[in-house]
């Protein structure tokens, strides 16, 4: 497979995504894609994947040619299906080649058996969870025989669990000499152990071309410079990694420093039972949180860690038991007081806009806005230049940074967020967890479901397990992180910075220090 | 739409179309009230051969219940004639309204229960393969319009995160039209987009209309003695009742 001097341009672009590309991947090699996003990456996989310029309109011209059936996997675990059951999806794959009939139930039996997959072929997709819709999705891919597997950040929209198994399927797949796989992804720590060549593109150019170790660890530096994410251990393990290095200092933190949580009861919670007609979601919890507490729920997908964040914001009433906020319970709050009291950040930020422009979006988040508020908010949120476009058109970065200050232009006692992180990358999130952190500071209570640990870690005063319809841990994160079981039980794994601390305790109670290796 | 494993279910969909279809016609195509009767009470054998349990029909019919009413009423309360049996006010119930009344209504019924009776027993998928087969709908024209099956329950979870969004941040418009643009423009453009991802997805797929098919509907036997029985008995009800 390879390409000669490729350049790609979309209409009414006065840019080419790439530019005079040139590169030859051999067979059976695994190749991981790095860079800054619009880079060209993406473009680069629809090219080879042959959807260019027929099924997406640009200009393209160059040579490339791929030897063999080309496969893609995309990031969007819902946005890959057209049938309704899982037996039919797959099927659409062998239709596609021409399988004859009675061929398709063994073949689409054998494929669902290779990713993971024990469910019935009569299985409706939408009742599926992200992972396993992604692990579907490469079950399609997988039935049309591909030589060559195309896989566009598979993990980036899963929670962990669901990552860690599509991650042992890629490295599965690696391993089958027959297979060349393309892949762009930014879990690095998982696959770049596997990978065996990193292509780093940069403005639509290829930058640099070599093996993992060639790649992040000499031209580490440069990487960094130029905002390129490296992965956090590589070359070393947790194991091996010395002492002295940036990246053990970091994993070595202390959670963020904060004050003290205030004595003052926001939200109070007695014996709440949360139902969805006859089923059960959540039987009888109890949870009390005090004004600059920053909560976070964890637990499965599934476990009703959305439903009680809804329950908590008056959108879905309680079966029985009484939720209080400021001892005055939740049905005798009217709405208009009671929203100014408790914000709600939506997982999906686009659902939760209202307005034609990201200006006015800010002016009705408080009653009174002052115009100097609004625009000190666009300022602290870096939108700006985008005041004027509609939110639907921003970036996925953009609109979380403007759903998250939509909530917060008026101070409020309670925040209630439902992953706020998800999916976004390093910088926004980052960003995000700042102005969360200054709001706990200013003493809102901070509820959030979230899946990544090192957050509870760094962040959480509290950590809240939800699991079979019960509270099943309410206490601080460094006790949730040394209860193996319960841990396991609720698929929860402990995040880098404490799994290295943990380590760290052991060999100083061995009393010597290990030998790092060089690798 | 749902399948079920009753008789109904299990036949040819494109065949149980059109054998309703040239129920309704006959119905369409009759004044007189015992015929229209008579189709309606076929139609009720059928809704009742569905397969749904009696709870969700009670269920699944209230809403057409009050439709029957209300069109009974309008056209009872607002027909001309010249016998008046009842006025008052605006309203003015004459003989032959009153006959228009019951004729346009059951009228109404008997086609609600005919549907009701295909959309029971008819899985949406076998539907349009059934129509690709039977009916030669083009290829890429069904497999987009099961692609657009899997938007309704991802609309329904999108319309109940906005109607959230709306009363959380206290927002409520002072005209219907308000709340229906507010709702359906971020519905309108995210769909655009992910119409789009799904296109792209099942291009990469090798989409094209030579191909096999996983379920591949026929035309039996059973179909054709349902085709000729349901016809003759609704024909001989129309024209002997």
């Amino acid at each position: 497979m390879w390409c000669r001097n490729l350049t790609v341009r979309y209409p009414d672009q006065d840019r080419d995504v790439l530019n005079d590309l040139t590169v030859s991947l051999r067979q059976g090699e695994t190749t991981l894609l790095i860079g800054p996003s619009g880079s060209g990456k993406t473009t680069f996989l629809h090219t080879l994947a042959g959807l260019m310029p027929e099924t997406i309109e640009a200009e393209v011209t160059g040579e490339w040619r791929a030897d063999g059936t080309v496969g893609m996997l995309f990031q969007q675990p819902d946005d890959q299906f057209c049938m309704q059951t899982v037996g039919a999806e797959i099927a659409f794959s062998l239709e596609n080649r021409s399988i004859p009939r009675d061929e398709m139930e063994e073949r689409i039996r054998t494929v669902l058996k290779r990713v993971g997959l024990d469910l019935a072929l009569t299985t409706q997709i939408a009742g599926l969870s992200g992972g396993m819709k992604q692990r579907l999705a490469l079950a399609c891919v997988l039935a049309l025989e591909p030589d060559i597997l195309l896989l566009d950040e598979p993990t980036a929209q899963l929670d962990p669990h669901g990552r860690r198994l599509m991650m042992e399927l890629i490295e599965e797949l690696h391993h089958n000499p027959n297979v060349t796989l393309v892949l762009i992804e930014h879990q690095l720590e998982e696959c770049v152990t596997f990978a065996d060549r990193v292509l780093v593109f940069r403005e639509g150019q290829l930058r640099l071309d070599g093996s993992p170790l060639d790649v992040f660890e000499e031209k580490r530096e440069d990487l960094t410079r130029h905002g390129i994410m490296c992965p956090l251990l590589y070359p070393y393990t947790l194991e091996t990694i010395p002492l002295t290095i940036a990246t053990a200092r970091f994993l070595d933190g202390p959670p963020v420093a904060r004050r003290p949580v205030a004595n003052e009861t926001t939200l109070d919670l007695t014996d709440v039972t949360i139902a969805h007609g006859k089923r059960m979601i959540l039987d009888q919890i109890s949870l009390t949180a005090s004004a600059g507490e920053w909560i976070m729920l964890v637990g499965r997908n599934g476990a009703g860690k959305s439903t009680l964040l809804e329950t908590l914001a008056k959108l879905l009433p309680a079966q029985s038991g009484t939720i209080k906020l400021f001892q005055t319970p939740l049905k005798k709050w009217r709405d208009r007081t009671f929203y100014r009291q408790v914000g709600f950040v939506f997982q999906q930020p686009e659902f939760q806009f209202l307005k034609q422009t990201v200006a006015d979006e800010l002016a009705i988040s408080s009653p009174s806005p002052a115009r100097s508020q609004v625009a000190d908010a666009l300022q602290h949120y870096r939108l700006e230049d985008v005041a004027a476009q509609s939110p639907l058109a921003l970036s996925l970065g953009q609109k979380r940074r403007l759903s998250v200050a939509t909530m917060l232009l008026e101070r409020k006692a309670v925040l209630l967020l439902d992953e706020p992180t998800f999916g976004q990358d390093a910088e926004t999130t980052a960003q995000i967890l700042d102005v969360l952190h200054q709001a706990r500071e200013a003493g809102t209570t901070l509820i959030m479901v979230t899946h990544d640990m090192e957050l509870v870690y760094r962040y959480a005063d509290r950590v809240v397990v939800i699991g079979e319809k019960h509270v099943q841990f309410d206490g601080a994160p460094d006790e949730l992180f040394r209860n193996e079981s319960l841990l396991e039980h609720n698929q929860l794994i402990r995040p880098v910075s404490v799994r290295y601390q943990q380590l760290e305790e052991v060999k100083h109670r061995a009393g010597k220090q290990f030998v790092a290796r060089t690798p | 739409m749902q399948e079920n494993n009753s008789l109904l279910a299990r036949l040819n969909p494109a065949v149980k179309l059109g054998t309703l279809v040239y129920v309704m016609l006959l119905l369409i195509t009759t004044s007189r009230l015992p015929v229209t009767v008579a189709l309606l009470l076929f139609a009720a054998v059928g809704v009742a051969c569905s397969g749904w349990k009696l709870s969700t029909l009670v269920f699944r019919l209230v809403p057409y219940t009050v439709l029957f009413l209300l069109t009974f009423w309008m056209m009872a309360a607002f027909g001309k004639g010249e016998t008046e049996l009842w006025a008052f006010g605006w309203f003015r119930i004459t003989e032959e309204s009153l006959a228009h009344a019951w004729l346009v209504a059951t009228r109404m019924l008997a086609f609600v229960l005919l549907s009701i009776t295909f959309v029971a027993t008819t899985d949406p998928t076998r539907f349009v393969m059934s129509l690709i087969h039977q009916c030669r709908l083009p290829v890429r024209l069904a497999y987009g319009f099961l692609a657009g099956l899997r938007f309704i329950p991802i609309f329904r979870q999108a319309i109940r995160t906005i109607r959230q969004a709306r009363r959380i941040r206290q927002q409520r418009s002072i005209w219907p039209w308000q709340t229906f643009f507010a709702i359906s423009l971020p519905l309108f453009t995210t769909s655009i987009i992910r119409s789009e991802r799904i296109a792209i997805a099942m291009e990469a797929r090798q989409f094209q209309p030579d191909r096999t098919y996983y379920v591949r509907p026929v035309v039996t036997r059973v179909d054709g003695l349902f085709f000729g029985l349901v016809c003759s008995i609704t024909t001989s009800l129309r024209l002997f009742v």
